[in-house]
């Protein structure tokens, strides 16, 4: 169980850092999808089915895609430009600063395992959860519908914009000849100052 | 009557100087004349009621700062110091009034001289007249300021400018030291009142003040300040090199300032500060040694002098030396006594010369003159006059009180007494010898100017004559007539004016100086003057070769370069400061450091950083954020690093290092 | 939550977000209305141009009205599970967001004639979604409510800055913008789930409430934490601690308690339990306050193991009180809530150590437990460390969004290259809700590590942000870009009097943003009136310095305005901008922070060149002719001298918009 974890955080870091590291668009995006996989797992580690699920369906079927096909249709190169030498060392010394920085944070925090300390002594058993529990659909309704409403609306209002925004950076109906560069052969043909 | 005495040389001032241009030259000379005769009146009542009847007058006018500790009035001291010095000046003045309405009677600004004469006279009279130090350095700086503004009278001349300028430092050192002396007494003393000073003066006799580490007696410390202010003011050895080029203001000026009063006023400014040397008997030491240098020196330079104005300067600055050393010798009122006389004779032989000069179409050099004894037979004689009292001519005016200073001066028995007596006597010989070869060069010799210039010499009866005239009677008289009031034995006249220390007392010792030691200044003089005469009138060709050999050569060129002290003065200070203010200070340091500090070094910082800030634009998402991650990453380790060594480091001076060190990236680029 | 039983009929109410409601549903409306109209191919497309701004502006002012008409006592009890707060705070700034986008959208109002070509009802309905956001983020008391809100108004904002589909320079600003964005979004996420896996909760309150009993200042200046301290006598005590304890025993869950304070205080027991003593035994023990501490330990107990510590404790010689042990079974995430209460009558210097003493005595039982041994030396029980981070991540993420220096890199590109409306909109509006939020999270919740951690990391920045725009725009000829840098200057500014930690520092932070928006407003507004006459096709709409030229030739009351307001931004009085920034110095200087006001002052000095550079461009260029611009509508003048006279007289009378904020804080804190 424990090895799983390990394994899928393993599998989940290693995949994102080769989303960054790989010169090959195609290749990020494989990754990518492999860090979703591995995410998801966790989560099915984590005793959260549904939002693994959740993961997999919105994650990989909608937005992985979205990103293929956006990489197959633009035709992007390999990544040849390197700016300079220093970008990745520079790079790594940053990331492995923050990143010793919030371990340590965290092993001051977390000090001890407490699981571990009472093996000897009644290990604690929430009872009630192993007698009812609900799945976790039931708890997601439960607790999103009724207590956290207002962020449930407020997302709703960015998926809505996000739909306006959408049809208003791509629709070129006839109606916007002015956004459109189209030629207008008899504004070519005119005096300068009559439309 | 005393408020008008000081003030009316003021109104003549303003009125003449405002408005000078709308009542003329004539309404200029009838205003301020008439108000300096009026003074003159005036002074005469309050001598009259001061000196003769010895009441000393007082007056508070009003205060002027009042600040804790600090208080000065404007406050008028009307005693017989005083009204001796007022007489002389006012008496002076006006004649000066008078032969200048004559005297510039051609130049289109004589409204703006009368009124300058003015000026000066007004100042002249709030330094002698001041209760206070401060008020008296009023005056003090306002003569320095009017002597500049009449030796630049023709301020188109470039020689006037040089020696006006001239002037107005060598009088500025004299006066920084002048303010160093009153400074010290206020911080000592707490006051700056004469009368203050002088009631507390005995108890600091033993104090000391430390500077530098140094233990300095505090009473010496003044004194010797205050006289190297009157040393500036009148032209003692060292400070003396603006008096003779001075004489590039009109004469009249000459006559005025650096004959009677002006340059008298460092003589007053010791007398009146008796109570002070009196008990500094290292500082009076210095005066003594230093007055009858000047007066030796003077007198050797002027012998051959060739400007006719500079001759009469030099023997100014040696009768100045004269009443120096005489306080130097604790005798006060002797060298008063000579002020007062010398003013009068001293003014007569300017004004004369003046006359000469105006007689001989503008010709100042006496080897062009020469002839002139039966073309203006009045201004002969009146040279004569105050040529005859300069030497000391037995019972004429100087005769009293150069004598007397000879004779107290042997009769100090004391080095410095012995010191100033042979150095006074034989500065007499070679005055004597000097004013009669002035006499001769000018009058007495065969002519050696030009025919058309010469031959046209003529007298007039003007105003000219009329000051002459009556500055030719007291210089005859005075000497003998106010000889027992001044500086008889016993006379009380300077009452509490002059403060003589019993033990400096040596009245009674001159009186019994053995003959020869009293007959010997006057016999010399009397040679002097019978050698210069003879020499110049008969035997001119052994003169001649006298100046023409080596050693004459040299001698000539050494008095004639006034001993060198010009061209010392000009290359050793003159010419290191000028190349130090303009390098150093002027280029290195202000437009240099201070400007780099300043505006010009910001500015620049500024730009640069701008341009630096602008660049690291670069448009580029990637640096944008590494820049943010960075940043991220600084700040949690910083914090990290703060919480390790919170209390061991001291984040005020990491912050100044990383700042300076970004400034130091950015300056001068 | 226990009340929810009680308003099941008022779920609607529960929102308590009547002005937010209406605007979503009126936006909705309005969406599909515009949609109809706008696309029919049979009407010919049909341009709503002016219609939809009033349509917008009245949106907006009908909210405010709603916004008025609520009555904030009623509305703070009805808080949608405390993910809202409605309190005075968030009344005035909503206040203030929604007048300034009336404002705002008045301003932009075109007409067709004068702007052509543009349908873009989407304008509107992106603005008004962004001033939902605003509005929501106003009154977020959670950190996912907060960042729901962000995350709307940004998607609106990059929409917005993308506006103009033919011109790369803005689809790249708007890309930028969005990448930009998301790294925000991704630090805040990353932030409150480190937060969230620390404290359990992200509700404001709660945080504040922890913090707030976490470190309560004690004697010998450990924070131990807090420990309820009684002094019954035993036998009472043991009655009570068995009726406690059962009445202890806890409830089973079927939710996790969203109140932090619930997991460790269980349902108010304490309250309960202090209220249950006779208020003798307090008085019979106690002289001075009791002091009520939580202790947080990381090792377990269970109920066995506690009546044992709890007997052998009474039978300790030293003791006098007795110590109430609860614990919560039902806890999930393995923690205890440990107290235990020192007598009181040992409250001086010595029950500190009495209390500490008998812990060590306690956690030495707890050596085969590994329990962790705290010395004073760590002096919070609970390790800040990673939740600092995390506020810190949360921070970071908000000063993105700000531009705060050295994260504002992508402000700069996305101001120039978005349309000037949307720049107007970035420059003026958004900041204050941001502040908003920075202000919750810094004062009401983190206030400790804020204080104690990284006050001198925001005064750093805020130093940098001043730095970067006040030497920036010095080199910038685009107006656009002058802006931008002006605009990091100010943020740099308000996060400088936001960083002292004290009252004023807030007040004046917030009468600094109602300022500074007036002035964005008017400044963009004459920025925006400025259409030149010219053909249409060469309707370039970045004004370089060179098109102000001669503004006073051509529109003489336009550069006064634009005058008034560059003077008030440079902070030149009489005009309010000076105010402001006296305000926030003297707040910086309060709060001992000198040198970086110092260092502030001085940049700001260096900020004016470009302002009054402006001005010079306006009034005293050399050019010989200006340019011709279209005349402006009555409405918009009418709204623009408004603003403009407001700054005058705003620094005749501050006080108006002091007072809206001086409750405002109060009230919050």
């Amino acid at each position: 169980m424990i090895f799983l974890t390990y394994l899928m955080c393993a599998l989940l870091l290693i995949s994102a850092s080769l989303v960054i590291i790989s010169k090959n668009p195609f290749h990020s995006v494989l990754f990518l999808v492999a860090s979703f996989l591995s995410a998801s797992m966790l989560l099915f580690l984590f005793e959260n089915e549904f939002l693994a699920l959740f993961f997999l369906i919105i994650y990989l079927g909608a937005i992985a895609i979205l990103f293929l096909f956006v990489v197959m249709m633009l035709d992007i190169k390999y990544r040849e430009l390197q700016m300079s030498r220093l970008y990745f060392p520079v790079g790594v010394l940053i990331g492995a600063t923050v990143l010793i920085e919030v371990y340590g944070a965290f092993l001051k925090v977390f000090s001890k395992n407490t699981n571990l300390c009472f093996k000897e002594h009644n290990s604690y058993i929430n009872w009630y959860d192993n007698l009812d529990a609900l799945p976790d659909v039931y708890v997601f309704g439960q607790i999103f519908y009724t207590q956290y409403v207002l962020q449930i609306l407020i997302a709703g209002l960015i998926l809505y914009l996000a739909v306006i925004a959408v049809a208003f950076l791509t629709v070129k109906t006839s109606f916007h000849r002015g956004m459109v560069k189209e030629q207008s052969v008899s504004r070519q043909l005119s005096r300068k100052n009559v439309l | 009557m005393y408020i008008p005495l000081v003030f009316l040389s003021l109104i003549g001032f303003i009125i003449t100087g405002l408005f000078g241009r709308y009542i003329g030259p004539k309404g200029a000379a009838i205003l301020t004349t008439s108000c300096l005769i009026i003074s003159f009146f005036l002074s005469l009542f309050a001598f009259y009621e001061v000196g003769l009847m010895g009441s000393p007058v007082y007056i508070r006018l009003a205060t002027w700062v009042s600040s804790e500790v600090l208080l000065i009035n404007w406050g008028f001291l009307f005693d017989s110091l005083t009204v001796v010095m007022c007489i002389v000046v006012t008496f002076v003045s006006s004649l000066v009034h008078l032969y200048s309405i004559e005297y510039m009677s051609h130049d289109p600004h004589l409204p703006r001289f009368m009124s300058y004469l003015s000026l000066f006279t007004f100042f002249m009279l709030i330094l002698v007249t001041a209760d206070n130090f401060i008020q008296m350095f009023l005056g003090w700086e306002g003569v320095g300021l009017a002597s500049y503004l009449l030796i630049n009278f023709w301020f188109t001349r470039v020689q006037a400018n040089k020696a006006a300028i001239k002037a107005m430092i060598i009088n500025r050192i004299g006066d920084f030291c002048l303010i160093i002396a009153i400074l010290t007494m206020f911080v000592n003393f707490k006051s700056v009142d004469y009368a203050t000073v002088a009631a507390l003066a005995p108890f600091f006799k033993m104090q000391t003040v430390n500077f530098l580490n140094m233990d300095f007696n505090i009473l010496s410390l003044i004194c010797i300040f205050l006289f190297f202010g009157a040393v500036g003011k009148s032209a003692q050895l060292g400070l003396h090199t603006w008096l003779p080029d001075a004489m590039e203001g009109p004469t009249p000026v000459s006559a005025l300032i650096h004959a009677a009063t002006m340059v008298t006023a460092g003589v007053f400014l010791i007398a009146r500060c008796s109570f002070l040397f009196e008990y500094a008997p290292n500082s009076l030491q210095v005066v003594a040694v230093l007055g009858a240098s000047t007066a030796f020196f003077a007198s050797s330079v002027g012998l051959l002098q060739n400007d006719l104005k500079r001759v009469i300067a030099y023997s100014t600055c040696s009768q100045l030396g004269y009443m120096v050393f005489s306080c130097g010798l604790s005798d006060y009122a002797v060298g008063v006594f000579h002020l007062a006389n010398h003013a009068f004779f001293k003014a007569l032989l300017f004004l004369g010369a003046g006359a000469i000069i105006h007689a001989v179409n503008d010709e100042q050099d006496m080897r062009k003159m020469g002839g002139l004894k039966n073309l203006v037979p009045f201004t002969y004689s009146v040279m004569t006059i105050g040529s005859l009292a300069l030497i000391g001519f037995p019972f004429l005016a100087g005769f009293y009180s150069k004598d007397l200073i000879l004779e107290l001066a042997y009769g100090r028995f004391s080095s410095f007494g012995h010191f100033s007596y042979y150095l006074g006597t034989f500065g007499a010989f070679l005055t004597a010898f000097y004013s009669t070869r002035l006499v001769c060069l000018t009058f007495l010799v065969k002519p050696n100017g030009y025919k058309s210039v010469i031959g046209f010499a003529h007298e007039t009866f003007s105003y000219i004559f009329i000051a002459l005239c009556l500055l030719a009677i007291p210089s005859i008289f005075v000497g003998f007539y106010t000889k027992d009031m001044i500086v008889g034995v016993g006379s009380d006249f300077f009452g509490s004016a002059i403060y003589n220390n019993p033990k400096t007392l040596h009245v009674f010792d001159a009186e019994f100086v053995e003959f020869l030691f009293k007959i010997l200044p006057v016999t010399l003089s009397l040679c002097g003057a019978g050698l210069s005469f003879f020499l110049y009138n008969f035997q001119s060709s052994i003169l001649f070769y006298f100046k023409t050999s080596f050693i004459g050569r040299k001698i000539y060129s050494f008095l004639n370069k006034k001993w060198f002290f010009d061209k010392i003065y000009n290359e050793l200070f003159g010419q290191f400061f000028f190349k130090f203010g303009y390098t150093m200070s002027y280029k290195a340091i202000d437009r240099g450091t201070f400007e780099i500090i300043g505006p010009t070094g910001l500015s620049s910082v500024a730009l640069n950083v701008a341009h630096k800030l602008h660049k690291v634009q670069t448009g580029s998402l990637y640096h944008y954020t590494l820049t943010i991650l960075t940043t991220v990453a600084i700040i949690l380790s910083l914090r990290q690093c703060w919480l390790i060594f919170e209390y061991n480091v001291d984040y005020r001076g990491l912050i100044l290092i990383f700042i300076s060190f970004f400034f130091i990236l950015n300056s001068k680029n | 939550m226990m009340n929810q039983e009680l308003f099941q009929i008022y779920h609607l109410k529960e929102m308590s977000l009547s002005a937010e409601l209406f605007l979503s549903c009126s936006i909705l409306q309005f969406t599909f209305y515009a949609v109809s109209t706008a696309y029919q191919r049979r009407a010919g497309f049909i341009i709503l141009n002016q219609q939809v701004y009033y349509i917008g502006s009245l949106f907006v002012i009908l909210s405010l009205f709603l916004l008025l008409n609520e009555d904030l006592l009623i509305m703070n009890s009805f808080n949608s599970n405390n993910f809202i707060i409605n309190d005075y705070l968030s009344f005035a700034t909503k206040l203030l967001i929604c007048i300034t986008s009336v404002a705002f959208l008045t301003i932009i109002n075109i007409s067709f004639r004068d702007e052509p070509i543009q349908n873009n009802f989407e304008y509107v309905v992106l603005i008004t979604i962004s001033v939902l956001g605003l509005l929501l983020l106003c009154s977020a008391n959670d950190l996912i409510t907060a960042y729901l809100a962000i995350e709307l108004h940004s998607i609106a904002f990059y929409i917005m800055s993308a506006f103009k589909r033919n011109s790369s320079y803005s689809i790249e600003s708007g890309l930028k913008y969005f990448i930009i964005g998301a790294l925000s979004s991704a630090f805040f996420l990353f932030g409150s789930s480190i937060v969230y896996g620390c404290m359990g909760s992200l509700i404001f309150d709660d945080l504040r409430m922890f913090f707030s009993l976490l470190s309560l200042p004690t004697q010998n200046n450990l924070n131990l934490g807090s420990a309820i301290i009684f002094d019954p006598s035993i036998l009472s005590c043991s009655a009570y601690l068995g009726e406690n304890f059962q009445t202890n025993l806890p409830q089973p869950y079927s939710t996790t308690p969203d109140n932090l304070l619930d997991w460790c205080f269980f349902n108010y027991e304490v309250s309960v339990l202090s209220q249950s003593f006779p208020s003798s035994f307090l008085q019979a023990s106690c002289n001075e306050d009791f002091l009520v501490y939580p202790i947080f330990s990381y090792f377990f107990i269970d109920f066995l193991t506690s009546i044992f510590i709890l007997d052998w404790i009474i039978n300790q010689e030293f003791v006098n009180g007795l110590f109430l042990i609860y614990y919560d079974v039902s806890f999930i995430k393995s923690f205890s809530a440990f107290e235990f209460f020192p007598s009181l009558s040992n409250i001086a210097k010595t029950s500190i150590e009495s209390s500490l003493s008998i812990f060590y005595q306690i956690s030495e039982l707890y050596q085969v437990f590994n329990a962790p041994i705290l010395t004073p030396i760590d002096c919070s029980m609970v390790n800040l460390d990673l939740v600092s981070i995390g506020f810190f991540l949360i921070c970071v993420s908000l000063f993105i969004k700000l531009s705060i220096a050295p994260f504002h890199f992508w402000s700069l590109d996305v101001y120039e290259g978005s349309p000037s409306t949307t720049t107007f909109f970035f420059a003026v509006i958004p900041k204050i809700s941001l502040f908003v939020l920075l202000m919750r999270l810094c004062y009401v919740s983190f206030y400790e590590i804020f204080v104690n951690d990284f006050q001198i990391y925001f005064f750093a920045l805020a130093v940098l942000s001043i730095f970067v725009g006040a030497l920036g725009g010095l080199e910038q000829r685009k107006l656009k870009t002058l802006l931008a840098y002006s605009s990091i200057s100010h943020t740099g500014y308000l996060l400088l009097s936001f960083s002292t930690g004290n009252v004023e520092g807030i007040l004046m932070m917030f009468y600094y943003l109602a300022i500074y928006m007036i002035s964005g407003l008017s400044f963009w507004a004459v920025y925006l009136f400025l259409i030149q006459k010219r053909d249409i096709y060469y309707n370039k709409n970045n004004k370089e310095l060179g098109d102000l030229v001669l503004l006073k030739e051509s529109n003489p009351m336009l550069a006064f305005i634009l005058a008034m307001t560059l003077f008030s931004l440079a902070g030149i009085p009489p005009l309010v901008g000076f105010l402001i920034k006296i305000g926030v110095f003297s707040v910086a200087i309060k709060s001992s922070a000198y040198l970086v006001s110092v260092i502030s002052i001085v940049l700001s000095v260096i900020s004016t060149f470009y302002y009054i550079r402006l001005i010079k461009i306006l009034y005293f260029e050399n050019t010989l002719v200006g340019k011709l611009y279209v005349p402006i509508r009555t409405q918009k003048a009418l709204l623009i001298s408004v603003l403009a006279l407001s700054l005058i007289v705003l620094c005749f009378d501050p006080m108006v918009i002091y007072l809206l904020f001086y409750k405002a804080i109060f009230i919050a804190n």
